[in-house]
């Protein structure tokens, strides 16, 4: 039945092809280059270690990107995004035990695909976010560069310690926002906007599929966005299947509200996770936040791990960006006695060029 | 498949939340994901659009095609789509003073009419419009505005004379 999805999709893609041979030449085209740096100094205190590392942010990761494209006649677009990141010591993959700094630095591919705009849609093909992908992580809050409802993204490699002895559990081990399937190879359909909603669906290797619903709205006092999907694991995943759901709302006078819902279905376990985050954006250059979140389940049963997590982010100038950021990672065990609090603090900058 | 559990009741009152928030006369808006994603807007050495344009058809750009003409001039002849020939024979300039005389001699009698009309029509609201538009050539000249439409001008004068070629 999949392997027949995906054929049509290809028929499809072939029948557009056809047709953009067919029409006018481009009348419109641009091609541009753009990329960032994100690095931080990130101080880390497991209860039996304290150490500083210099890492690069993985909340927002260091790339540059290619864009470009090419308008037809018939409202019809095509364009590329060749999207690569490069990070030394990612934030993500510190642990104690690290001496220097990380070794076998690479480009790593984050979206290397084409589309076709039309007014019925847009198809796009290649490495890229799948339907569902930051269906969890739907953020106004400004600060989300230092901290949004992906906690591992900052300390996720340090192990919880008991007494001095390692229990095996990372911070990333035992909890997760249970965001959709990321960036895959695909084929992914995106809707025409209507009233402000639009839907997602996309295939990829190993039968994973997922699709989802956004929605972003305006209400002049306010503005909401929100989104939920469904990702199937296919044969690629240990788990079976996944939903993800975020809503984020900021209203005019700064004061911001957003939550996330997720759950995986997997053989007796089921994980979820559940966020929120109130926060405030002030004087134009300033947000501050405050959240918690709980991850049941991923560990192991019963296991709890529970995060509350703070940000400031001082934008002095449009391309730049300073923030500061402290994680307080917590687990609770069913089965075993609870290991001590793993402690984070981070400062740094984003820069965009 | 996704079963609805009791523990879902989140993701059921986001929904309702969405539903109820959408009968609130919200204008769309083009949100972007932000987390985990590039920054958006300027940049530090790419300004304003955030990125540096390499080549843009529109806008020109750092290594503009070769034989492509700057974006003013492309605009002034706004000549993209007319056959290369054309373009090196005839200027717009040339064009727009070709096409003038001859509607100046079609038109001859029409001007001989205007001007009449200049003179009886004092005080009408076409006379007043004509006259705010004497009043923005003197205070416009150099502006963006001006510029579209004297660039607006030679566009109509060459396509009059495209015409009357074939």
């Amino acid at each position: 039945m999949l392997k027949k999805k995906i054929q049509l999709g290809f028929v499809v893609l072939a029948l557009t092809a056809a047709v953009l041979f067919a029409i006018s030449p481009a009348n419109a085209v641009d091609f541009a280059i753009s990329g960032q740096i994100n690095r931080a100094a990130m101080y880390a205190d497991d209860g039996n270690t304290a150490k500083w590392f210099f890492v690069d942010n993985d909340n927002s990761s260091t790339r540059f990107r290619f864009t470009g494209s090419n308008d037809f006649d018939y409202d019809l677009s095509v364009g590329i995004v060749w999207e690569v990141e490069m990070q030394s010591n990612a934030s993500n993959n510190m642990d104690m035990d690290l001496s220097g700094d990380e070794e076998d630095i690479n480009f790593n591919e984050r979206k290397m695909e084409f589309y076709v705009g039309s007014p019925w849609g847009k198809v796009s093909l290649g490495q890229g976010d799948m339907a569902a992908n930051s269906t969890s992580e739907i953020d106004l809050s400004g600060t989300d560069v230092a901290a949004y409802s992906g906690v591992g993204d900052v300390g996720g490699g340090f192990e919880f310690q008991n007494n001095g002895v390692g229990t095996g559990i990372s911070v990333g081990g035992s909890r997760s926002n249970f965001d959709g399937l990321s960036r895959k190879d695909r084929v992914r359909y995106d809707t025409p906007k209507f009233w402000g909603f639009y839907g997602s669906g996309s295939v990829g290797n190993s039968s994973i599929w997922d699709t989802a619903l956004r929605y972003a709205g305006d209400f002049g006092w306010a503005k909401f966005a929100g989104g939920g999907g469904w990702s199937d694991g296919g044969t690629s995943q240990s788990w079976d299947g996944r939903f993800s759901s975020s809503a984020s709302m900021l209203f005019d006078f700064g004061l911001n509200l957003t939550a996330s819902y997720a759950y995986q279905d997997q053989d007796n376990t089921d994980p979820w996770n559940i966020f929120g985050k109130v926060g405030y954006k002030f004087l134009e250059k300033h947000a501050v936040s405050v959240q918690w979140s709980r991850t049941e389940n991923l560990s192991a049963k019963d296991d709890k791990g529970d995060t509350f997590g703070l940000a400031y982010v001082f934008s002095p100038w449009k391309s730049v960006e300073f923030y500061g950021t402290y994680y307080l990672y917590m687990l609770d065990r069913d089965a075993a006695s609870d290991p001590d609090n793993i402690n984070v603090g981070m400062i740094g900058g984003r820069v965009k060029f | 498949m996704f079963i609805l559990k009791a523990k879902n009741w989140l993701a059921l009152l986001t929904c309702l939340a969405i539903i109820a928030l959408t009968g609130c006369n919200a204008k769309p808006y083009d949100y972007e994901p932000t987390a985990g994603e590039m920054k958006q807007g300027p940049g530090v050495f790419s300004g304003e659009d955030g990125e540096l344009t390499i080549y843009d058809s529109k806008k020109g750009g750092v290594f503009p095609k070769e034989g492509e003409e700057k974006p003013k001039e492309a605009a002034a002849a706004t000549t993209a789509a007319a056959p290369t020939t054309v373009k090196t024979q005839v200027s717009a300039e040339e064009a727009k003073e070709f096409q003038e005389f001859q509607q100046w001699k079609k038109e001859k009698n029409q001007f001989h009419e205007y001007q009449e009309w200049k003179k009886s029509s004092k005080g009408s609201a076409d006379f007043k419009e004509y006259q705010e538009y004497q009043e923005w050539k003197k205070t416009a000249q150099g502006s963006g505005d001006f510029k579209e439409f004297q660039e607006w001008r030679e566009f109509k004068a060459y396509q009059e004379w495209k015409k009357s070629q074939q």
